[in-house]
């Protein structure tokens, strides 16, 4: 056995620190193999490559289509779907999460195919599961201001409502 | 760029009373501050259903190993007092006491077993269930064989699983256990350092590195839910002998100050200290005079990093330490500086009443002496609690400790909090010590 001084901090994380080799989990294994594949994978591919079984496979595509990591398609004569990466993230600086009592959310900017991403992601932290991807939406750049607008026009017209529920019930 | 930051408000000498914020963290948190621990699903059931006895915005600490039968608890009672709640009132801290692992004792082993089993995320690694529960048998095993040696630590970094070594997945247990309860805060899982294994200073030192260089993995892929880490120092008692400052002693300060002053120390928020045997430690002046050099030093390093020190599990002791510049003191809510988990509980009836803190006559009752006393008056009056027990909790040791002595002791460390900053306030130099000089069992703190 090595002695404890001269254990070193690669040792103890199984890696050289910051190289590329991280070990990380499955799911960001998958999902990186993805984005390197821009032009599509199907379950096979990502089941050989990850050395994970099909069924695995086809869990861990499923969760990250859910999550809105990936999209998926199924073309014509071919006998399975085909998993697309969605953006990658632009900086670690352009993604932030707040909650909001039970709901998280997470946004973040991902580049786009013609403008960058807006990503509203909505996770929910319950003590049996910790926190959980629950899903998300993509609005472009370009419409970011007219969709806040549209959330404030939404908001206004419900407050029009309780007040009119107000006064009639009055 | 670190993630928080320490501003120091009120200085008197070397005690500061200051805020610990950390925007990303949603932290923003009173400092200056003696707060309750918990080590079990017991001590979890009391701070959920009495948290207005704690104070709002106030840290709350718990022990990691026991995070998982704390959910389980929480969880049968997220009806009427839900978690979410809680947590929003009162920041989380999960630190992991080094007697799981140091002692390898049966009842250690099987917290460990059972942490890893209920938390280790089987999705995120892709291992099934079955292959989760090898791996936690593999480290309790580890650790039920080398008692008092370092071959736990030697094993994991020698052992990998499917590629993985298995030092990595304790840290993966770690963050999700402190993620579980959304801590705002967390300790590493670091080996004790005993003066008889010179090698443990670096072995600690480098683990903390690893955990800071997992961090900022985990923040550079935008993981979310990641707490602050504190640099983790645990003493064995023997590392504080007494009038004896050691090479040693410099060294760990040397190891504390380079890894704060790291470049990159995004994934570092402070120091968090805890030393074993410190009911002994507290009872010789000598001996507490090692200590508070070595407090001092910490504070030194973490003042010039505006970052805070905490002293987990540093029983009424922690109130010394605040007057020496520890920005967080806990104390344990039975009362106990002993270890964690020990094997089987007492058999005689008495001692699973468990501990009551008279704040006002400076003492630690059993059940009996409570009843004694109560023959002469009352209990003082902490508000929010009441100050004797029913007949019914007098004859039930659960019920005792669960609704009357430990939310009643609760009390008494909020008090003795407030008071401690109420004094600080006021300029008095020292109240902690001048608190505890007449304290039964702390004499060794005594300034004069």
């Amino acid at each position: 056995m090595a002695r404890l001084d001269e254990i070193s901090v690669a040792d103890i994380l199984g890696e050289e620190p910051g190289s590329s080799n991280d070990v990380k989990g499955t799911r960001s294994f998958v999902l990186s193999y993805l984005r390197q594949n821009p032009e599509g994978v199907n379950v096979q591919m990502v089941s050989k490559f990850a050395n994970i079984s099909e069924t695995r496979a086809r869990q861990i595509l499923g969760e990250l289509v859910a999550q809105r990591e990936l999209f998926t398609r199924k073309l014509a004569g071919m006998r399975d779907h085909i998993y697309y990466p969605n953006g990658k993230l632009i900086h670690k600086y352009l993604q932030d999460s707040r909650d909001f009592g039970d709901q998280v959310f997470r946004l973040s900017f991902h580049e786009g195919r013609r403008t960058p991403l807006l990503q509203i992601q909505e996770r929910r932290f319950t003590l049996m599961d910790g926190e959980k991807v629950e899903g998300s939406i993509f609005v472009e750049l370009g419409y970011v201001r007219q969709v806040i607008q549209f959330l404030e026009d939404m908001l206004t017209k419900f407050d029009q409502f309780e007040e009119t529920k107000r006064l009639k019930e009055k | 760029m670190k993630r928080t930051t320490l501003v120091v408000e009120q200085q008197v000498q070397k005690q500061k009373l200051g805020t610990w914020t950390g925007p990303d963290l949603g932290l923003s948190t009173k400092s200056g501050y003696l707060i309750p621990y918990g080590k079990s699903s017991e001590d979890m059931e009391v701070f959920l259903r009495y948290s207005n006895v704690l104070k709002d915005g106030q840290f709350v600490e718990l022990c990691g190993f026991s995070i998982y039968t704390m959910v389980k608890r929480a969880t049968a009672l997220e009806e009427s007092f839900p978690f979410n709640d809680f947590r929003s009132a009162h920041p989380v801290l999960v630190s992991f006491p080094p007697d799981v692992i140091w002692l390898g004792r049966e009842k250690g082993a099987e917290v460990l077993n059972d942490g890893i089993e209920e938390l280790l995320p089987p999705g995120e690694q892709g291992f099934e269930p079955s292959e989760v529960a090898q791996i936690a048998q593999t480290f309790s095993e580890l650790a039920r064989s080398s008692r008092k040696t370092y071959g736990f630590w030697q094993g994991i970094v020698q052992q990998r699983f499917r590629g993985v070594k298995y030092s990595k997945l304790l840290m993966e247990y770690a963050f999700a256990a402190a993620s579980r309860v959304k801590a705002k805060a967390m300790t590493g899982i670091v080996p004790v350092i005993d003066p008889a294994t010179p090698g443990s200073v670096s072995m600690a030192h480098r683990t903390n590195l690893a955990y800071i260089h997992h961090q900022n993995d985990l923040l550079e892929q935008g993981a979310s839910l990641v707490p602050a880490y504190l640099y983790t120092i645990q003493l064995n008692s023997g590392m504080v002998k007494p009038d004896k400052w050691t090479p040693r002693h410099r060294r760990i300060l040397q190891n504390a100050k380079a890894a704060l002053q790291l470049e990159s120390q995004t994934g570092l928020d402070g120091v968090h200290l805890s030393v074993r045997g410190i009911d002994r430690i507290s009872q010789r002046r000598p001996r507490v005079a090692v200590l508070l050099r070595f407090i001092d030093g910490l504070r030194e390093i973490c003042d010039d990093a505006k970052l805070p020190l905490f002293w987990g599990r540093s029983s009424l002791a922690g109130l010394g330490g605040l007057d020496y510049g520890v920005d967080y003191a806990s104390c344990p809510i039975n009362l106990g500086g002993g270890d964690v988990y020990s094997d089987g509980g007492p058999r005689d009836e008495l001692p699973k009443f468990g501990n009551l803190l008279n704040v006002h006559s400076r003492d630690i009752w059993n059940r009996d002496q409570l009843v004694l006393a109560s023959e002469q008056g009352e209990l003082p009056d902490l508000g929010n609690v009441r100050n004797m027990p029913t007949d019914t909790e007098l004859e039930n040791p659960h019920d005792y400790r669960l609704h009357f002595s430990k939310p009643y002791n609760v009390a008494g460390i909020r008090y003795l909090a407030e008071d401690w900053v109420s004094h600080t306030r006021g300029g008095e130099i020292e109240p902690g010590r001048e608190y505890l000089q007449t304290f039964d069992g702390f004499a060794g703190w005594s300034a004069h």
